[in-house]
């Protein structure tokens, strides 16, 4: 990744990104491969309202809900997916 | 006869189904070439018979996990006539996303709406009729765990195994639709599941679809192309994305949200066990509680149970012809080496026992994710995954473990690259067998210094094994697929008496099924070895001349006394010296007085004349008693050292005198080289070995002053030998399980020569810096344990330079 595009005045959150208790949509997954193929079964699919639970006690990986249960992923792959905060 | 397949997501209850439904009569076996677990069960109902199958739990049928291929292909290929889709109720959304991909294969549907009582605590109303209308399926409510249903389940399958498809469900792909239907046309295949699901599924590039099918993964390369120039789609995320729509217009026509409970009785279990403060003891707790609960109670069950095996083995040695002082038939000797070397493992079937049936509860109850989550971070920097936890501790991260049940533990690590290291680094762990080695030496070379050395042996090990973990997953294990950390942490539920005692049984049995039957084929080759070429003819006359003096000694005291007769001749005294033996080795299992005096009379009945010397009663017998005594003691004698005269000539003590050359260099004499050798087949036949072979000729001094004595080691020999028994290779069991896990030859060959070499060169490496700097024993250890200690703690500091994903590689 450049450093210009970090700079854009709209950047973009990551789940990565949202703090405790916060809610975001899902707005795209940048993953591919397998990963890709894991998110959108696990329901990782635009649209969808994600809350951040909390991360784990040596701060990775996360807990996050989707879909009304309870998910963990790693931050570098929470970081593959483009959410929109509510 | 019905064929059903059972599915469903992960976590949804489908093996609580799948228990109720098929109760004890389950088979357990893997699919063929995976070591995914196939269930199945037979049963009878209303004069039917049916045949149910429990698939692997799949999100979904897509392309790269190892469970859903298994799911899919057998979907794909078999003649099922019914599918019983479980679902979770209170996950309905998500759980229909499957149901729709299920209702595709244009096979009839059962739906079963499981843990209903959980989605009503959570207020979700689920309208059964309402799902039966809509997608036109059948639905059973049940409560799995409560055992409701089960007749209507039954039922619903007998009436859907009656009707046949005739208009597939189709669920509309929009723009997709033109090209589902180009593929259509291209496939010309007999198969067992409807046209169009194949054609979505060539469209979505699935692999085992494409190669059943002939369609070209260029054509669907092409056709990927096309449309994402014309229609500006990722077909993935637009085919998931139509599914996920339809899943959501379905759950919201089905079930009624009354007030959505969002603080579940899970989240406030996970505000403690997963809490930042919380977390790490409670996980230290329940680790402590499986080892202790497994491997201490366990260890104490042991105590119970051996007796009975025990008394089986004096029974089976009993129908073994019998042979005293030189000859012995080899047919005894060979049947009790057999035994023993079964009777050995039988014996740590109850802990067996107790840890898998631990681990199915922490399986049930939703634990295991969770000590994922919280150790993943220290664990992926060396390669290994969140998951590892367990095996590594049950294979003996404390003072003692087994890693037959820590690499059985490993299979449900999604990451395979993960899961590899795990098989190969859980060995390194101290197994309980290796204990009384310890035990053996330390007893032997640093009384003063053994809590401090238990300390050193007890820990460092599971800095090797971080060691080892992170060079094999960057070199041997580097181009492995690994699996991206995406995992759901279930909610709590309470585990059932009869899941965790029929899973725990299985395992068992799957254990003793293969381990004992590769133990014994092994035991045959190293009783060879042992046993040939033998005892050379003069050597032999010498032992000969040895019992002759022995019983010519007895044959004069009992000349003119009453038994004369009763003891004439060599025949007669080999009985008599083994109805003592015998008898003393009924006599220390006989705890209580009545079972002495049961053993006593059996005994009387069964030899009157000889049994009178064995138990004496009058003078005359006492004296001759005195004497049997000491004729059983120089049979004992000469027995051992035969056995050790064999030993020094058998072909295994060959390979111990011909490994010499390289073994002096970590200062091991063919004696002990023979004795890590007999270690494989099983770790306490070292202790046997190494005690044997020095005990001779003085059978008054425990093992481990003779070892002191023997005046050949000296502390850095035994720090050595410490060093390479840390790190040697697995058993022959754990051998057979690292097959069975990693499904390949290769590895375990590999499990094997790996720790061998690396246990070689380490203990060579400090033996020698050990002799040319003066160091202790003791000082040894210390550095051993330091340098081993700093260079895991770099390793880990040092960061992987691989994301924590990897897409899979193919050619």
């Amino acid at each position: 990744m450049n450093e210009c595009a970090l700079k854009q005045p709209q950047q973009v959150m990551s789940l990565s990104e949202l703090s405790k208790n916060q809610r975001a949509f899902i707005r795209a997954c940048r993953a591919t491969g397998p990963l890709k193929a894991k998110l959108i079964n696990m329901g990782f699919v635009p649209g969808v309202e994600v809350m951040m639970v909390r991360s784990a006690p040596l701060k990775d990986p996360l807990e996050i809900t989707i879909h009304n249960y309870l998910i963990t992923l790693r931050r570098a792959e929470a970081a593959l997916i483009e959410v929109d905060p509510v | 006869m019905i064929r059903a397949a059972l599915a469903g997501q992960p976590n949804c209850g489908k093996s609580t189904i799948f228990n109720m439904l098929a109760g004890v009569n389950q088979h357990v076996a893997n699919y063929p070439g995976v070591t995914v677990d196939k269930k199945t069960a037979n049963l009878k109902y209303k004069g039917q018979s049916i045949e149910l199958v429990d698939l692997p739990g799949t999100y979904s049928f897509s392309t790269y996990s190892l469970e859903e291929k298994v799911a899919k292909d057998f979907l794909i290929d078999s003649e099922i006539d019914v599918i019983i889709n479980v679902v979770d109720s209170s996950c309905l959304r998500r759980s229909l996303l499957l149901t729709l991909q299920l209702l595709e294969l244009g096979k009839p549907v059962i739906v079963v709406l499981n843990m209903m009582d959980i989605a009503e605590g959570r207020g979700l109303v689920v309208s059964d009729t309402r799902l039966q209308e809509l997608i036109n399926v059948r639905t059973v409510k049940t409560v799995g765990a409560k055992k409701l249903g089960k007749a209507e389940l039954l039922d619903a399958v007998i009436a859907a195994s009656k009707e046949r498809i005739t208009e597939p469900f189709r669920l509309n792909y929009g723009e997709l639709e033109p090209y589902i239907k180009e593929l259509g046309d291209q496939i010309d295949i007999n198969a067992e599941v409807c046209q169009r699901w194949l054609a979505v599924k060539c469209l979505e590039g699935d692999q085992s679809v494409l190669e059943r099918t002939g369609v070209s993964a260029e054509t669907i390369k092409d056709l990927t192309r096309r449309i994402h120039a014309i229609h500006d789609l990722d077909i993935d995320q637009a085919i998931a994305g139509l599914r996920y729509d339809n899943a959501h217009i379905l759950y919201h026509k089905v079930v009624d949200e009354k007030s959505v409970k969002q603080d579940t009785f899970t989240a406030r279990i996970d505000r403690v066990l997963l809490n930042r403060w919380f977390a790490f003891p409670v996980l230290g707790l329940v680790i402590y509680l499986i080892y202790e609960l497994a491997i201490v109670w366990g260890y104490k069950l042991t105590d119970y149970t051996w007796p009975f095996l025990a008394a089986l083995k004096n029974k089976i040695i009993s129908f073994l012809p019998s042979g005293a002082f030189v000859d012995v038939p080899l047919v005894t000797d060979f049947g009790i080496w057999m035994t023993n070397s079964v009777i050995a493992l039988l014996n740590y079937v109850p802990i067996f026992f107790i840890l898998f049936a631990l681990i199915a509860i922490l399986e049930d109850v939703g634990y295991m994710p969770r000590m994922a989550f919280i150790l993943d971070r220290v664990f992926k920097r060396y390669g290994l995954h969140g998951q590892s936890t367990l095996p590594l501790v049950l294979g003996g991260a404390f003072v003692g473990g087994c890693a037959v049940p820590g690499i059985m533990a490993t299979k449900g690590i999604a990451d395979e690259r993960a899961r590899l290291a795990t098989i190969l680094t859980v060995p390194y762990m101290n197994c309980l067998a290796k204990v009384p080695f310890y035990t053996l030496l330390l007893g032997a070379f640093f009384k003063p210094e053994m809590a401090l050395m238990m300390f050193f042996i007890s820990t460092v090990t599971l800095f090797i094994a971080l060691i080892v973990a992170r060079l094999l997953t960057a070199t041997v294990l580097v181009n492995r697929e690994t699996a991206p950390f995406v995992m759901e942490l279930p909610t709590y539920h309470l585990p059932t008496f009869k899941g965790v005692a029929l899973r725990a049984t299985q395992r068992v049995w799957v254990y003793v099924k293969k381990v004992v039957t590769v133990v014994m084929a092994v035991a045959v080759i190293l009783f060879v070895l042992l046993q040939y070429p033998g005892v050379a003819s003069e050597k032999m006359a010498q032992f000969r001349s040895r019992a002759d003096v022995a019983m010519s000694a007895f044959a004069k005291k009992a000349g003119g006394t009453s038994y004369a007769d009763a003891v004439d001749g060599p025949a007669k005294l080999g009985q008599l010296v083994n109805l003592y033996d015998d008898y003393k080795a009924h006599r220390m299992l006989a705890g209580s007085k009545e079972a002495v005096a049961a053993l006593d009379q059996e005994f009387q009945q069964a030899s009157p004349t000889l049994f009178a010397l064995v138990r004496p009663d009058n003078p005359e017998a006492k004296k001759l008693n005195r004497e049997l005594r000491r004729l059983s003691k120089t049979n004992k004698q000469l027995q051992m050292d035969i056995k050790n005269e064999k030993i020094t000539n058998s072909f295994l003590g060959m390979i111990g005198r011909a490994l010499e050359p390289v073994s002096q260099f970590c200062g091991f004499d063919w004696r002990i080289n023979v004795a890590f050798l007999s270690s494989f087949a099983a770790r306490e036949s070292a202790v046997a070995t190494l005690g044997s072979i020095y005990e001779q000729g003085k059978t008054d001094l425990t093992p481990e002053e003779s070892m002191a004595q023997d005046g050949a080691y000296t502390p850095i020999h035994a720090a050595s030998m410490l060093i390479f028994m840390i790190l040697t290779p697995p058993c022959i069991a754990t051998m057979v399980v690292v097959k069975m896990q990693a499904n390949s030859y290769r590895w375990m060959l590999f499990a094997i020569g790996f720790p061998i070499s690396l246990g070689i060169v380490v203990s060579a490496l400090f033996f020698t810096l050990a002799v040319n700097f003066g160091w202790s024993g003791l000082e040894l250890m210390r550095n051993f344990y330091i340098v081993t200690a700093l260079l895991a703690l770099a390793l880990g500091i040092v960061k992987t330079k691989q994301s924590g994903w990897q897409a899979s590689r193919t050619n």
